[in-house]
């Protein structure tokens, strides 16, 4: 086990920093979002200072609509560049068959890591749980 | 302190029917092996299992050696089973295949399997190559016979990263949870892994992945540590009321040992702190002759004084409660000092 010699804690956060969003890859997401005719409805940044993802609602409205498949398609291409957890794109389509409103929303990165209060982490005393 | 004790669930009786295993594990804190014989009839477990019922005691653990090898396992299982305890073991997992597994399902209720990081650490930590492998191979037999099951893992102070591993592992293989349990100096581990046991920054970058890890795959990962404000909020959980009554009221977690000791909350609390042995007489009489004579109300002034110096001293980020509270117990403070029966 000699390369465990460091400490979990810092492979740890090695771990964290490598997952934060790069100002790089938020520069691509807002260019693309510049091409895109899609309107940003809803924007939420997780992790804070040390942002780890970001998620996106985006709207479509009449004709647009098919160029959300261009949005994810970028979105796709996004992650396998900057990797992250690739969470289905939620979408919701008004009007059928010729949708008149496209609602999508969207997961770059680590959307799902972001840490509750401290007060509500899972610790406990020890002794109990499964292993008794 | 109430009767759910200080973890929040049933007082628990955790047993070391056996030091007989499999393997040798680097950090195991009872000296367990395939060469070690230390073993307890199984019609005295099932009387202290009784006798702890009364007491009190509401969960069965079973622990080892490894557990798998101890012949009346079934039978003790469901002696606790038929008192209405909750049952659990905890198992290298190695040996759970169906013929042996078959037997003990109807009467178990968990099961822990130890996995202690990716293949090759744990294969390292355990001694034996291809251990990750056979263990895992057999989780499909815990898995058919419907046993619910959880993993557990062994923090050093090298390891918090391979959490991860283990909670994706957890949610592949169909788990409940992942229970994180601080590494003990004791035994085997203080030889072979000196300096390994997880600090307090360990403890709480562990209470923060089982945060992170927990709500992105939908596995509960419990870590046995508190942070500092958990310390600071329950000082009322932590340290029982004297003069103590009842038993379970200061050792919510009662170890009997594979030589029949009995003690209190944790395997490294001071030795005259122990309740005595099995062999010299049933559970409910050593309880009664531990409480009349001072040791339960000398335990809780243990955790006092350990909740008294982790504040007054500025308390670490985490802790794990017990082993801060076997450490007071050795330590040599006037309050514990020996007092014969």
């Amino acid at each position: 086990m000699a390369s465990k010699e460091k400490r979990g804690s810092e492979k740890v956060m090695a771990a964290w920093k490598a997952r934060a969003l790069t100002e790089e890859s938020v520069r691509e997401i807002a260019a693309a979002l510049e091409k895109s005719p899609a309107t940003v409805e809803g924007a939420n940044v997780v992790g804070g200072e040390h942002a780890t993802g970001l998620s996106l609602s985006l709207r479509y409205d009449g004709d647009d609509g098919p160029w959300c498949g261009n949005d994810i398609l970028f979105w796709l291409r996004w992650h396998l560049s900057h990797g992250g957890v690739i969470r289905p794109p939620r979408i919701i389509i008004n009007g059928i068959p010729f949708p008149d409103l496209v609602r999508m929303e969207l997961d770059f990165g680590h959307v799902g890591a972001e840490l509750p209060a401290v007060q509500d982490r899972p610790g406990s005393l020890g002794a109990g749980g499964i292993g008794g | 302190m109430g009767r759910a004790g200080p973890t929040g669930i049933a007082p628990v009786l955790q047993v070391h029917p056996t030091r007989l295993c499999n393997i040798a594990c680097a950090h195991c804190y009872s000296l367990s092996g395939p060469q070690a014989r230390e073993e307890l009839p199984g019609e005295l477990l099932s009387r202290c299992a009784e006798e702890a019922f009364d007491l009190g005691y509401r969960q069965l653990a079973v622990s080892g050696g490894e557990p798998l090898l101890y012949r009346p396992l079934a039978e003790l299982l469901a002696r606790a089973k038929a008192l209405g305890m909750v049952t659990t073991i905890t198992t290298n997992g190695m040996l759970a295949t169906a013929r042996r597994w078959a037997p003990l399902a109807p009467f178990l209720d968990v099961a822990a399997i130890s996995i202690d990081g990716r293949p090759d650490e744990h294969d390292a930590i355990r001694r034996r190559d291809g251990a990750f492998a056979r263990t895992v191979a057999n989780l499909e037999v815990v898995r058919a016979s419907g046993v619910p099951f959880g993993l557990i893992f062994t923090l050093t102070q090298h390891n918090a990263d391979s959490l991860e591993f283990v909670v994706r592992l957890a949610a592949r293989e169909g788990a409940r949870s992942v229970q994180v349990h601080p590494l003990t100096l004791d035994g085997r581990a203080a030889l072979t892994l000196p300096g390994a046991r997880p600090d307090g920054i360990e403890l709480v970058a562990a209470i923060s992945e089982a945060s992170r890890l927990g709500a992105e795959l939908g596995v509960v990962v419990h870590v046995d540590a508190i942070t500092a404000d958990q310390l600071l909020g329950h000082r009322d959980r932590l340290v029982p009321a004297r003069p103590v009554d009842d038993l379970v009221d200061v050792a919510p977690v009662l170890v009997v040992d594979a030589d029949g000791a009995v003690i209190p909350m944790t395997h490294e609390v001071s030795h005259d702190l122990r309740l005595g042995t099995l062999a010299d007489a049933g559970l409910g009489t050593l309880a009664a002759d531990w409480l009349a004579a001072g040791r339960a109300d000398r335990l809780a002034e243990a955790c006092q004084r350990t909740w008294d110096e982790l504040v007054d001293d500025g308390p670490p980020p985490a802790v794990y409660w017990y082993d801060e509270v076997a450490a007071r117990t050795r330590s040599g403070a006037p309050t514990l000092a020996p007092t014969p029966l």
